[in-house]
């Protein structure tokens, strides 16, 4: 019979009063723990996309959504660059490498972006089997597309306009699967890859070869006109041909102060910096965690006043079953110690069922974002602030106990034992 | 010195003042082995305090007790608690079972708080011999007032005091289970070799007890 036993046998006698305070620390604890585990994975996560570009160069509009559509692809892109400036730019000794990104089609709500291999290389992404696009209409699939829609090689799909499903159907030119990626755990898991020149050609413009040898064709993978489901005549657009995006890898650290700017303002380009953006866009997240955060502590507060609430109201009608343990040889230390374990255990326990739950309730949530949104959110991994949530939801217990304690720890046996 | 050795309680020039009245007087008092006592006298004449005070619940404005041959007077307040819990068993009026654990569970919590081993057959054979081991599991407010009291007496037998406080054990009973409570108290005590002081106002005791300790109303 020590305290711990003790103490659950007390909280088992008053089963509401635990179960409603077990509650409201645990919801307290679950959403901390879903925030934490929100916010970590959703930055490691944007870190890990951004790879190491240092600036995307799109159409003028906002570099958040430029930043967004190109990088993360979660957005719309902000419009299309004519391949001539980009191809300019490329040529800029402060750049050391610049990725085409051609964008416009998706399937089944994958997107299919036209690049070169070295978009691959950014994510250090590897053949799992089969091999890279190299003739047109050829494509390699990451992994998460592959496992997701079950496709192998030599699959066709045929690409939808639009970045959502449901867009109009390119029939005529099916893309046929030439290789898997192997999981990388980035973007480039969730997207169909092929050539620039593909795009182009699946949108009837240009002939299906190298963007750099063919400056002269037009019109935009994004904003064509109807007749693209009869692809092939290659038609070239007096506008010339244009790209969605360019991420750009600079030479010499100067570039990232000089060449963002001379982009903005001398070209009809835009540039937007990754790191930038992905900090204001932590800001504008973290404020919406910080009020829920806030939130979760009101609900950890009430749970420790509602702890507290029920260790004083019990201490009461418990006056006399403590005067009785002392008339049987418990000390003054011993009686507070029992009222402190009984915090302690409804804190520990209330954080128990919080952590499970957090993590649960992620896992579950991870599912729904994943299928709604493409965000991953994965309930399975332990995030480091948890510790010392555990530690504070404890302490919460036993200051919720505290008053309690000293209160019993100054009770007169003779006195309350005389009224009883 | 050698005569006072075989005294188990000793009271001597005892007054207890609580809020500028006293409330209890007792010049000297002696209890050997063995002995049934009855603490005798109408309410407010100080029976309770002097119990309270034997337990060391209570400390007295003045005087000395000594109990078991220790004073308790001298003794730290932690000691004094473990000494009460291993020394003194308890009946209390209202009987007090701790409501949250079952019949042994009390039984084993006593034996806990005093700091002995926790022993199961013990308390098992205790409550078979006041015949309630078939409640042994029984949560307080399952009992009857009668196992009840049982229950409450098999708590206090426990840990084998050498001396047993009861306060007021038959006043809420009639003549016939009055009767039974205190045949097994006398007898329980007598099978331990337990000194036994009941207090109370219940003159129907009177006979039972040829040791007795009247104490005078206060004015």
């Amino acid at each position: 019979m020590n305290a711990l036993v003790l103490a659950l046998a007390y909280l088992r006698a008053k089963p509401l009063h635990t179960v409603l305070n077990l509650m409201l620390l645990a919801l307290g604890t679950a959403t901390i723990v879903l925030l934490l585990l929100f916010g970590e994975q959703l930055e490691s996560r944007l870190t890990r996309d951004a790879g190491d570009i240092d600036m995307v160069v799109g159409a003028k509009g906002s570099p958040m959504q430029l930043i967004l559509s190109a990088l993360f692809h979660a957005d719309v892109p902000t419009g299309n660059i004519p391949l001539s400036e980009a191809e300019a730019l490329r040529a800029n000794p402060m750049v050391a490498s610049a990725v085409p990104l051609a964008l416009g089609d998706n399937f089944r709500g994958y997107r299919i972006v036209g690049t070169t291999p070295d978009y691959v290389a950014l994510y250090g992404g590897a053949l799992a089997e089969g091999g890279l696009w190299a003739a047109p209409l050829e494509a390699t699939v990451g992994a998460v597309v592959a496992a997701e829609l079950g496709l192998r090689l030599g699959d066709r799909l045929v690409g939808a306009h639009g970045l959502g499903e449901g867009g109009m159907a390119h029939g005529a030119t099916p893309y046929q699967v030439v290789g898997v990626l192997g999981p990388t755990g980035t973007v480039l898991d969730r997207l169909i890859l092929t050539s620039v020149a593909s795009v182009w050609a699946v949108h009837g413009l240009a002939p299906a070869h190298d963007p750099n040898e063919e400056p002269d064709a037009h019109d935009q993978p994004e904003a064509h006109d109807p007749p693209e489901t009869n692809p092939a005549p290659a038609t070239a657009p007096p506008g010339g041909l244009e790209i969605t995006a360019l991420l750009v890898k600079f030479s010499t650290p100067v570039a990232a102060t000089s060449l963002p700017r001379a982009i903005n303002q001398q070209t009809r380009m835009q540039a937007a910096l990754p790191g930038y953006e992905i900090a204001r866009l932590l800001r504008l997240v973290g404020f919406g965690i910080e009020a829920f955060r806030a939130f979760a502590l009101v609900l950890v507060v009430s749970a420790a006043v509602g702890i507290f609430a029920a260790l004083y109201s019990a201490l009461s009608e418990r006056r006399y079953d403590l005067a009785v343990m002392r008339a049987l040889g418990a000390t003054r230390l011993r009686i507070v110690w029992q009222i402190l374990v009984e915090g302690l255990l409804l804190g520990g326990a209330g954080a128990a069922i919080g952590l499970v739950l957090g993590h649960g309730v992620a896992q579950l949530a991870g599912g729904w974002l994943w299928r709604e949104h493409q965000i991953a959110l994965s309930g399975w991994t332990w995030v480091a602030g948890e510790g010392w949530l555990l530690a504070m939801a404890v302490s919460v217990g036993m200051i919720a106990a505290l008053l309690p304690a000293w209160q019993a720890y100054r009770i007169d046996i003779s006195q309350t034992l005389a009224q009883g | 010195m050698e005569r006072m050795a075989a005294a188990m309680i000793e009271v001597s020039d005892l007054c207890h003042v609580y809020d500028g009245q006293t409330v209890l007087e007792l010049g000297h008092w002696q209890v050997a082995e063995g002995e049934q006592w009855l603490l005798l006298g109408p309410s407010g004449c100080g029976k309770t305090t002097l119990l309270h005070i034997l337990a060391g619940a209570l400390t007295p404005t003045r005087g000395r007790v000594r109990l078991a041959g220790a004073d308790l007077s001298a003794m730290s307040p932690g000691a004094r608690d473990l000494y009460r819990g291993r020394t003194i068993g308890i009946v209390f009026q209202r009987l007090h079972l701790i409501s949250a654990l079952d019949v042994v569970g009390n039984l084993i919590l006593a034996q806990r708080l005093a700091g002995l081993a926790v022993d199961r057959a013990r308390a098992l054979e205790v409550l078979s011999a006041l015949a309630i081991a078939d409640r042994a599991h029984a949560f307080p407010h399952q009992l009857s007032y009668g196992q009840a009291q049982r229950a409450a007496l098999a708590r206090a037998l426990i840990n084998r005091p050498r001396v047993i406080l009861a306060d007021e054990p038959t006043s809420n009973l009639d003549d016939d289970n009055a009767e039974r409570v205190i045949d097994l108290m006398t007898g329980q005590a007598r099978a331990h070799g337990s000194v036994l002081v009941v207090a109370t106002h219940d003159r129907r005791l009177r006979e039972r007890f040829p040791q007795r300790l009247e104490l005078a109303a206060k004015p």
